[in-house]
């Protein structure tokens, strides 16, 4: 496959990755480095990929991994938990949080869930896709899928508490 | 169980709206005189809400457009990094060979006669590692893990259990988009630059280098190796088998089981940080030998210099150019012939495998199969040429080819048996070499069975 071609899949497929990214992270910068970190770890493979990959598929988990991953690698830089501790302390905790700081505080959440769950809630609850279409995806059973949501929404339900509602 | 416990557990699918019309009902039941679950309904109730709010969430025009550019423009600017050629060495390293082979050899004459190539070679033994298809979240993490690094360093011990061979410990360091360094214990250094498809061997002890080309390769993307960390990268995101967890070093590890051909790859996993921190290698076909790979690092800082071609200042040169797109079945020939003329008997070798071959030359030498006696540095020269040369003709035959070997016990001049056969590319008949190196063509019907 040529670079025409590459070029292709990323005009078909930049939105999807940008909007999953821009989802999970909930910063508009951290999704472009995540965009790009997922398109170029294509690029640098692409000799090796026979056009029988189910691109659709392959983004989804590629980029839903890459966004969590990029929160926890920042949290492994130390960098994060302070963002963490400053981010859960409200100056007013009366004032209801803004939609972005809910969502960045989950995107941070989600860094601190097993990646299995963190990967199929958001594949579930943010992206919308059926159990079977996940567990297609992620080579397990639909079970394992409901499981994996039940662990993941009773962790962040009990995280973010104070947060929402 | 408690009427609370029971729908405490149902909670999340009362929330998802996944319960039949009969366990709501007892869940409402319940919710009505229970503060408790409640409270945990609510939680999941604003989580879910949450979610769907951010489920609305999309990038705007600007940063779709800005983010699309900033792809090309970036792989713009590498054009070196698009696939390029690299050498085709995939079917060397699946009969690959220990980097025992190059100790073994070292001790005995053929080491002498053969140290060049068996460098050589010694480097290509680190080729294959992994192959293979089970499941585990874990273990997915660290394949993309490898996937996704530019640079990676890590151990290599090779052990077999043949007590008189040492264990070699050696240090790989790979850097994209092609640079390899390898380390043995003893100081030898190996750089090879598969962009350039250059190499250099380094001999401190010796203060001698050899610096070594193979170009031309014939490109085969299905197979395109880029040395081990393309091997690594290669792992399956499923394993075989998951092994369950042991502790490892004071660590508690998680094992996943990966076989390809005669390989079989034990990966071992650390699940908390998601970190690949050892791999233990066994050859079906070579029992005793075994390899660890252990201190995985990624994407650490590694100089450009740790793989310069330049050999230290004061160096004397042992060159080796191997241009591999020529070589022929003559090379083949030449070294069958060379090490019949190392062996007392005159055999030929016992096996092309390999991973077998430095076990079996081992236990020749301790046997005294071959001969005594000194050669002049140039005959070496010349000597280990054709032995890589004659090894990487048979590396290079397609699986199609149907090449088979059958030397083993015969002698030179042996001329009614056939010792090694294969199908050329394109051609309808077998090419067929006899212990006495003659060459006939043969139809698939009258070949050996």
């Amino acid at each position: 496959m040529q670079k025409k071609d590459f070029r292709t899949l990323v005009d078909q497929y930049s939105a999807q990755v940008l909007d999953t990214a821009v989802r999970i992270l909930g910063d508009a910068q951290k999704a472009q480095d995540v965009h790009q970190e997922v398109f170029l770890a294509i690029w640098r493979r692409w000799h090796k990929y026979n056009g029988q990959t189910n691109w659709d598929a392959y983004l989804y988990r590629t980029t839903v991994r890459k966004a969590i991953q990029f929160n926890k690698r920042l949290r492994n830089e130390q960098h994060l938990e302070q963002q963490w501790e400053h981010s859960f302390s409200k100056e007013n905790p009366d004032e209801p949080l803004r939609t972005a700081e809910i969502q960045q505080k989950l995107a941070l959440c989600l860094a601190r869930l097993p990646k299995r769950q963190a990967d199929i809630f958001v594949l579930s609850r943010i992206e919308g896709l059926k159990h079977e279409a996940i567990a297609k995806m992620l080579g397990c059973s639909e079970n394992t899928v409901r499981v994996h949501l039940h662990r993941a929404m009773k962790q962040l339900a009990q995280q973010l508490s104070g947060y929402l509602g | 169980m408690s009427e609370h416990k029971k729908v405490n557990e149902l909670l999340i699918d009362f929330a998802l709206g996944e319960l039949s019309p009969l366990a709501e009902d007892d869940v409402k039941k319940h919710l009505a005189e229970c503060h408790q679950c409640n409270n945990k309904l609510n939680q999941l109730k604003a989580l879910l809400e949450c979610t769907e709010n951010v489920k609305q969430l999309s990038a705007d025009a600007q940063m779709h457009k800005s983010a699309k550019e900033k792809i090309f423009a970036t792989i713009d600017s590498r054009e070196t990094k698009e696939p390029t050629y690299r050498p085709n060495i995939s079917r060397l390293g699946s009969r690959r060979v220990s980097l025992e082979f190059r100790r073994i050899i070292m001790k005995s004459r053929i080491t002498k006669l053969a140290a060049a190539a068996v460098i050589i070679i010694a480097v290509i033994a680190a080729i294959n590692q992994f192959g293979g298809s089970g499941t585990s979240a874990v273990y997915a993490a660290v394949v993309e893990q490898l996937h996704n690094a530019r640079t990676m360093t890590y151990s290599i011990v090779t052990q077999t259990n043949i007590e008189s061979i040492p264990t070699v410990r050696v240090e790989m360091a790979f850097k994209e988009p092609g640079y390899m360094r390898i380390t043995t214990i003893d100081g030898y250094i190996t750089v090879i630059d598969w962009a350039q498809n250059k190499g250099i061997s380094i001999w401190p002890s010796r203060q001698q280098f050899l610096d070594f080309e193979a170009s031309n390769y014939q490109h085969d993307p299905a197979q395109d190796p880029f040395v081990v960390i393309e091997n690594l990268r290669a792992l399956p995101y499923e394993a075989d088998e998951i092994l369950g967890e042991k502790e490892i070093d004071s660590r508690v590890l998680q094992g996943f089981r990966v076989t390809k051909d005669d390989m079989i790859s034990t990966v071992w996993i650390d699940p908390q940080m998601e970190q690949l921190v050892r791999v233990e290698m066994k050859y079906t076909n070579a029992p005793g030998m075994n390899t660890i790979m252990t201190d995985f690092q990624f994407n650490v800082e590694l100089d450009d210099l740790l793989f310069s071609l330049i050999p230290p200042e004061g160096y004397t040169r042992l060159e080796v150019q191997a241009d591999v797109s020529q070589v022929t079945e003559q090379d083949l020939i030449e070294y069958l012939r060379s090490w019949s003329s190392w062996t007392k008997d005159g055999t030929f070798p016992p096996t092309f495998n390999l991973v077998a071959l430095p076990k079996v030359a081992m236990e020749m030498e301790k046997q005294g199969n071959f001969g005594e006696g000194e050669t002049s540095s140039q005959q070496r020269q010349a000597d280990a040429m054709q032995m890589y040369r004659g090894i990487m003709f048979v590396a290079q035959l397609p699986a199609q080819s149907n090449w088979r070997y059958a030397g083993e016990n015969v002698k030179y001049g042996d001329a009614d048996i056939p010792i090694f056969w294969y199908q050329p590319d394109g051609s309808e008949t077998y090419r067929v070499i006899y212990g006495d190196l003659s060459v006939k063509e043969l139809t698939a019907d009258r070949l050996p069975k």
